[in-house]
């Protein structure tokens, strides 16, 4: 490409310029502001020709770039020296070693132009988005021993339980069934040094995940079944958080993963109790928060208070809860979602960003949930509203009758 | 058109159309959740029996903070709807309003206005006069008639607008 695109620029220089990979080979030396980048020697590919330098503008969306490759005496190309303008220069910083890298690579001059090419657009991509910079750098360094590699260690793992995320390897997700044949994943990324550093790997598990005596004979294979040894801790939470998914109306989370440990369940006259299970005690008295009407709530605070003797850690966590409250959960066997999970008498609907409708009137025959956020708006435009630290006072919008609302700080 | 009020809307919508009345249709325009037309027809003990009356319920994007705005589009003689622009005086559409009114116990509580009229605050002096001067019949056959003349399918609707 170097030697045809004279004719090229002859004809038409603008098409020339516009269509990188442009390198023009030139005969008399440039003067622009050279800032080089030292490459060190190693493959032996000889360009075959006598030309000694070539220049030209690099168009990378949108930006353009001016940039010089001159080659030594020995006129190989992995002797070269690049330069270019200071933005290019600013641009590929940090990266003198993969540029080093994909030159000693590159067959010919067309080769690396569009290594760099291709190099570049990642580089203009990360700059504008500045979290990608380490990811585009870290595939930029990737051998073919690493995939080769990595490819051997998943076939040991065996392909059924492997699927990629994408095509360069950086994201593997393992999939494994526990006792119950539960599914659950693991995201593997290799790192580009691996086996020598350990990947890092993402899973929905009540307690992080880490890869335990890694060295650098350790594969992927160990972390696969590191996982699933890990999967058996956590069999007894899952066992009964799986009962009261089934048994109960979960309000919250809506749909729950591995790794969530607390449940809002409903409760009658639209209240809820909310519990947070230890994941490395799962049958001990989880941490308990109720919530609706204090006419309905405080019974159940006190009857939790009176029978906690009766909490059998052997038993699993529904029917204790069942028995230390003396309440029946009602079950979507049997009641529908609509009749559990009462929306804000304000804005109609149950979930308004983070928040469920959980300020409830205390009347009898009211017992009207609604979002603090929809409260406070209406009550604020009254002319009665009042304010006395963090509680606001008003009226039911549903039932006229006096509420003291406390404010909770926004989840 | 804010979400809570969208969100807010399509609910009454789907609840208007899952419990029908027999007394008023009730409905959103096709292609503006803002506007809203109801139909009452007052059913038997009342006053204005046999007539259709068409109301306009606009809807303010500060609902359910702020009250819809309802005119009478039919002509109607009653002491708390003005007989040329229709609009009510209704403690629950001004001072009285709450967010946990929605447009459907609005209707109702129209209805129920028709045939509990408050002669201290009026908008249609003439009939109010009637009332509180205490001729229960010469009010009751004023607002047959007109129901009649204005408010029936047979008659040829004529809109105050």
């Amino acid at each position: 490409m170097a030697t045809d695109n004279r004719s090229q620029l002859h004809c038409a220089p603008a098409l020339a310029l516009a269509a990188f990979p442009t390198l023009l080979p030139e005969y008399s030396a440039p003067t622009h502001e050279a800032f080089a980048i030292a490459l060190a020697g190693g493959s032996t590919t000889d360009l075959g020709q006598a030309l000694s330098a070539y220049s030209g503008i690099v168009s990378i969306k949108g930006r353009e770039f001016r940039l010089r490759l001159e080659l030594s005496a020995s006129t190989r190309l992995a002797d070269a020296v690049v330069e270019g303008c200071p933005a290019l220069v600013q641009l590929l910083s940090g990266c003198e070693d993969v540029v080093a890298q994909r030159i000693k690579q590159s067959v010919d001059l067309n080769a690396f132009s569009f290594e760099l090419r291709d190099l570049l657009e990642r580089l203009v991509d990360a700059a504008d988005r500045p979290a990608a910079t380490g990811y585009v750098l870290q595939q930029g360094l990737r051998s073919s021993e690493f995939y080769t590699r990595v490819i051997e260690e998943l076939d040991a793992v065996g392909w059924h339980n492997v699927s990629l995320e994408d095509d360069t390897l950086s994201n593997i997700r393992f999939t494994a069934r526990d006792d119950r044949q539960r599914e659950h994943s693991l995201i593997v990324q290799p790192h580009p040094q691996h086996p020598a550093v350990p990947p890092t790997c993402v899973a929905a598990l009540p307690e992080p995940f880490r890869i335990l005596r890694w060295n650098s004979a350790s594969s992927l294979s160990n972390v696969f079944q590191q996982f699933q040894q890990a999967l058996q801790r956590f069999q007894q939470l899952w066992d009964d958080l799986d009962e009261i998914d089934a048994n109960t109306w979960v309000l919250e989370p809506e749909r729950p993963t591995r790794d969530c440990c607390h449940r809002r369940m409903a409760l009658e006259h639209n209240s809820s109790v909310q519990i947070l299970v230890n994941p490395k005690a799962v049958r001990a008295v989880p941490e308990c928060r109720f919530l609706g009407a204090d006419s309905i709530v405080n019974p159940l605070r006190d009857a939790m208070n009176d029978n906690i003797s009766q909490w059998d850690e052997t038993k699993p966590l529904l029917a204790n809860l069942g028995i230390v409250l003396n309440v029946q959960f009602p079950s979507p066997a049997t009641v529908s979602r609509e009749e559990v999970t009462v929306a804000c008498g304000i804005c109609y609907s149950y979930d308004l960003g983070d928040s469920v409708p959980d300020k409830v009137c205390d009347g009898p025959k009211c017992r009207q949930p609604f979002h603090q956020a929809c409260l406070i708006e209406w009550l604020r435009g009254l002319p009665s509203f009042q304010q006395s630290f963090n509680t606001i006072f008003g009226e039911c919008p549903n039932c006229s009758k006096p509420m003291a609302i406390k404010l909770m700080p926004a989840r | 058109m804010s979400m809570t009020v969208q969100k807010r809307l399509m609910r009454e919508l789907a609840e208007v159309e899952r419990n029908a009345a027999a007394e008023f249709d009730l409905g959103s325009s096709e292609d503006n959740l803002l506007v809203w037309t109801a139909v009452l027809r007052p059913p038997a003990p009342s006053l204005y029996q046999g007539g259709v009356f068409h109301v306009s319920i606009r809807v303010p994007n500060t609902y359910p903070m702020t009250p819809p705005a309802v005119k009478f589009s039919t002509r109607i003689c009653h002491p708390n709807i003005h007989w040329k622009s229709g609009d009510v005086c209704l403690d629950i559409l001004k001072t009285a309003w709450s967010p946990a009114w929605t447009l459907r116990t609005l209707c109702l509580a129209l209805l129920v206005l028709l045939d509990n009229p408050e002669v201290d605050s009026p908008l249609n002096c003439d009939a109010g006069n009637l009332l509180r001067c205490g001729d229960k019949r010469g009010y009751k056959s004023l607002v047959t008639m007109l129901t009649a003349l204005h408010a029936t399918p047979a008659s040829a609707s004529s809109s105050p607008n």
